[in-house]
């Protein structure tokens, strides 16, 4: 968890506005460094330019000013493009948007026969993709046929198949039920704590946040908020005020705290609240 | 206002894949209710919203809206779309017009009403959901997704429907633009006396919101009662694969042991004003 | 529900014929419409009959599948059949009216509907026992040589491959929009054809939209999983000819000769040109 596997300095992005003729910032100065092995959440509204982010990370869009380094490698370098896609893996929101094959396998074997991988090398990569995700089973299905969590989870394999050293997911549950939101997020903290995979999961859901080990807030194209999960939650009327959530658990204990309780903050799930609430309340006075 | 007699609804009948969407399901809802609907994906609440505009005619049983025998002969179908107006999933998705305005005006258009009606519709529907006069003339493309949704919900108000039925209306949508969609929909409720039904994957919106829940299971209602005495229930609903709000795991936890709180706590607030009073501090009580 | 419509009419099997290489096949299903339209006799149709049936039961698809792909064409066949029927010169057997049935007018025809059936049979039997994905794979390799005078063989089996995983997507998208419409009071069933064509608006404009913005979507996502077009690109699955194919090669080549030579030996029926 030491070495720094991205790092961004000073990112600008603006897009140019054809109707009005006008320069819209979306990024400004944004300064972030991905540490290796590490599972980031980076948190905030729709257009906080938290999508705009992630797209810089594997060089589909690139920085009006500023460096982004992926290992080394500056995204603006159009010579090493294929070197960073590969090593950045991208998940979308829409399962349905991401698949190109009407046969899991054929679908996740994509990305490596891209890549001019060896047939017995992408059989392999195939199948161990499957495999961590769960997916062994509907290799030969076709995806329509899949729910969404399961599509879900073969967009992530289709990306898992070029070996990537980073995988930035992109709002992968927003279009989920709630059984396909916990599908992915345990694939997601399955491939970090298990495989040692870098995980940047770009989100508006607070309780997605609370499982990364790091949390970005961003609102209008700039961090605002950094920290842990339990040092960045307490701050319910910062989070808020940038029209974001944090767990009940955390807003019941600041709402007591407000009222001239003395309880621990960093608290953000029912079991460690329920501990604290009862350390402090005198049942058998 | 609505009333189910034992509808039940079996997909594909007599087919290979013959699958039953609702079995026997018998319910009554009064006018003006806020009910909210909740089930996980294949419960069968779906087929049950469709059912109730007559986009799906069930395969036995009889549903009554107002009185009238859905799918009789002697009812209009059409006037009954225009009486249970539905908001289906991600609507934004049917927009079609030039301006916001003519796509509000699509359904009240279709019912045959004079221009100045619509005109009159088309402005409160979208007064109603929040949109500003100056983006009627805007094309519903131009909009953010946010504001799209709301183009599609006031569609369908237009129409003014006496029970208006929403499915999962803040999929998607950040935290923000989920609080105000809700509540928008409370406010409609509330001023336009409509009969609401809300289907929402979210527990904590529809505890905000609904007089009952309505919970659906494996096609049959599995609850269907007040909503703190639903979320009293929070171990079968964890069974069925639904989630109660963290609050009511909470406090449902510290009553099993021993802290003196009441059962059926569903909201910060109600927790924060039970709480308070057992918290001490240097001596002296919270209040 | 629209979305249950199965596409392609893929059969699943392991059988002999489902095992040839998908190259072999499409080529022999080409030797075999050839094959057709050269017979110019009822003993030849007989022979060819036979070993369609032979096919067809060794592929162990249920001959009513096979059939089904001739429903669609039922008519057209029929209205061949009649017009070659009664417009023919030659020797009159019948007249009615002003309809003149000849003798090689009744022999035309029973062989311009043998040949439109037998072409259904032997198309239909290929789609039946191959997935399309290996029907675009064989395609792609077919086509491969093409690519020297500019022809883009990868490109459109991409496409082939593209459209076949979104049909389904598209489909019922379609169902969804249709609902939604019809929840605001369209009307798709009554008026005239321009009102009904006009009412379709509210349905194909989502429609493009939303096909256009998961496009735009798809290209992204394939552009981060490396995509560059068909260089230097290699395949999951491998094509490899093997006895099988040869087997087949050999049961047509077979058939040809029996097909050719019954021409030679026995001449043209009556009515055949």
């Amino acid at each position: 968890m030491h070495t720094d596997i991205i790092t961004i300095s000073q990112l600008c992005f603006q897009y140019h506005n054809e109707e009005t003729g006008l320069d819209i910032p979306v990024l400004q100065g944004i300064d972030l460094t991905v540490k290796k092995g590490e599972f980031l959440a980076v948190l905030g509204h729709n257009g906080s330019g938290k999508s705009t982010l992630a797209k810089h990370l594997n060089a589909i869009l690139t920085p009006t000013s500023g460096k982004v380094l992926v290992e080394g490698i500056d995204t603006a370098d159009e010579k090493r493009l294929y070197d960073i896609r590969q090593r950045v893996g991208m998940v979308f929101q829409n399962p349905d948007n991401q698949m190109v094959a009407n046969i899991v396998e054929e679908d996740v074997a994509f990305a490596p026969e891209n890549l001019g991988v060896p047939r017995d090398e992408i059989r392999k990569r195939v199948d161990a993709a499957l495999e961590s995700v769960g997916m062994t089973k509907f290799k030969q299905h076709a995806p329509h046929m899949l729910s969404g969590g399961q599509k879900q989870r073969i967009a992530i394999a289709g990306v898992l198949a070029m070996q990537p050293d980073i995988l930035v997911l992109d709002e992968p549950t927003a279009m989920l039920d709630p059984s396909g939101r916990k599908e992915i997020m345990q694939a997601i903290k399955r491939l970090n704590r298990e495989q040692g995979m870098t995980v940047v999961l770009i989100t508006h859901y607070m309780d997605e946040a609370v499982q990364a080990d790091r949390v970005v807030v961003i609102d209008h194209g700039t961090i605002r908020m950094e920290g842990t999960p339990q040092a960045v939650f307490p701050k319910v009327k910062e989070l808020k005020g940038l029209g974001l959530d944090t767990p009940q658990a955390t807003e019941l204990i600041y709402l007591l705290n407000q009222k001239g309780a003395n309880l621990n903050p960093e608290i953000l799930d029912s079991e460690t609240c329920v501990a604290e609430l009862l350390r402090n309340i005198e049942i058998n006075r | 206002m609505i009333k189910l007699e034992q509808v039940g609804y079996v997909y594909m009948q007599g087919g290979p894949f013959e699958k039953t969407a609702l079995n026997n399901v018998s319910l009554t809802i009064n006018r003006g209710e806020f009910i909210g609907l909740i089930g996980h994906t294949g419960s069968g609440k779906s087929t049950l919203i469709q059912m109730l505009n007559g986009l799906l005619k069930p395969t036995s049983g009889k549903i009554f809206i107002d009185g009238k025998e859905l799918n009789s002969k002697d009812t209009d179908m059409r006037q009954i779309r225009f009486d249970v107006g539905l908001v289906m999933q991600y609507p934004e998705y049917q927009l079609f017009e030039e301006t916001v305005a003519k796509d509000i005006a699509f359904g009240p258009t279709n019912m045959g009403l004079s221009p100045e009606e619509i005109e009159e519709r088309v402005k409160f529907a979208a007064n109603m959901v929040g949109l500003k006069p100056a983006l009627l003339d805007k094309s519903p493309f131009d909009l953010s997704g946010g504001q799209k949704r709301r183009v599609a919900i006031a569609g369908v108000l237009a129409m003014e429907p006496k029970v208006l039925i929403l499915d999962e209306p803040t999929a998607g949508l950040d935290p923000a633009g989920r609080d105000e969609i809700l509540f928008k929909i409370k406010d409609m409720h509330e001023r336009m006396d409509m009969t609401v039904i809300l289907v929402s994957h979210s527990m904590e919106d529809i505890a905000k919101l609904a007089d009952r829940i309505l919970v659906m299971n494996q096609g049959e209602v599995a609850m269907f009662d007040r909503t703190d005495a639903v979320f009293r229930r929070g171990e079968e609903l964890t069974r069925m694969g639904l989630n109660v709000p963290q609050i009511t795991r909470i406090t449902d936890s510290l009553r099993k042991q021993g802290v003196p709180i009441r059962e059926g706590i569903y909201t910060v607030e109600d927790a924060l004003n039970e709480l308070a009073p057992l918290l001490r501090q240097e001596g002296a009580r919270l209040c | 529900m629209l979305k249950d419509i199965t596409l392609g009419q893929y059969f699943p099997g392991n059988t002999v014929v489902h095992r040839l290489d998908p190259r072999a096949k499409i080529l022999l299903v080409l030797a075999y419409i050839v094959f057709v339209f050269s017979i110019k006799n009822f003993v030849g149709y007989a022979l060819l009959a036979a070993f369609t049936l032979a096919c067809i039961f060794i592929s162990q698809v249920p001959i009513r599948f096979v059939l089904k792909g001739l429903k669609p064409i039922v008519v057209f066949i029929v209205i061949t059949g009649l017009f070659n029927l009664f417009l023919t010169d030659g020797e009159p057997i019948f007249t009615w009216w002003i309809f003149t049935v000849t003798k090689e007018g009744v022999g035309f025809a029973a062989f311009m509907i043998l040949r439109l059936f037998f072409l259904i049979l032997g198309t239909s039997l290929l789609t039946l026992t191959t997935s399309p994905i290996a029907l675009t794979d064989g395609l792609e390799q077919l086509l491969s040589p093409f690519k020297k005078i500019g022809l883009p063989a990868h490109e459109l089996a991409m496409m082939m491959t593209i459209a076949l995983r979104f049909i389904p997507t598209l489909m019922e998208e379609t169902d969804k929009i249709i609902k939604a419409q019809s929840a605001r009071g369209a009307d798709f069933e009554s008026g005239n054809i321009l009102r009904r064509a006009k009412a379709m608006v509210p349905i194909l404009i989502p429609l493009f939209i939303s096909a256009f913005r998961r496009a735009d979507e798809l290209a992204t996502a394939m552009e981060c999983r490396c995509y560059r077009g068909g260089e230097n690109r290699t395949r999951l699955r491998e094509l490899k000819l093997g006895k099988v194919d040869l087997g087949g090669v050999l049961a047509f080549l077979l058939l040809g000769i029996a097909v050719f030579g019954l021409n030679f030996w026995l001449g043209p029926s009556v009515g055949v040109r």
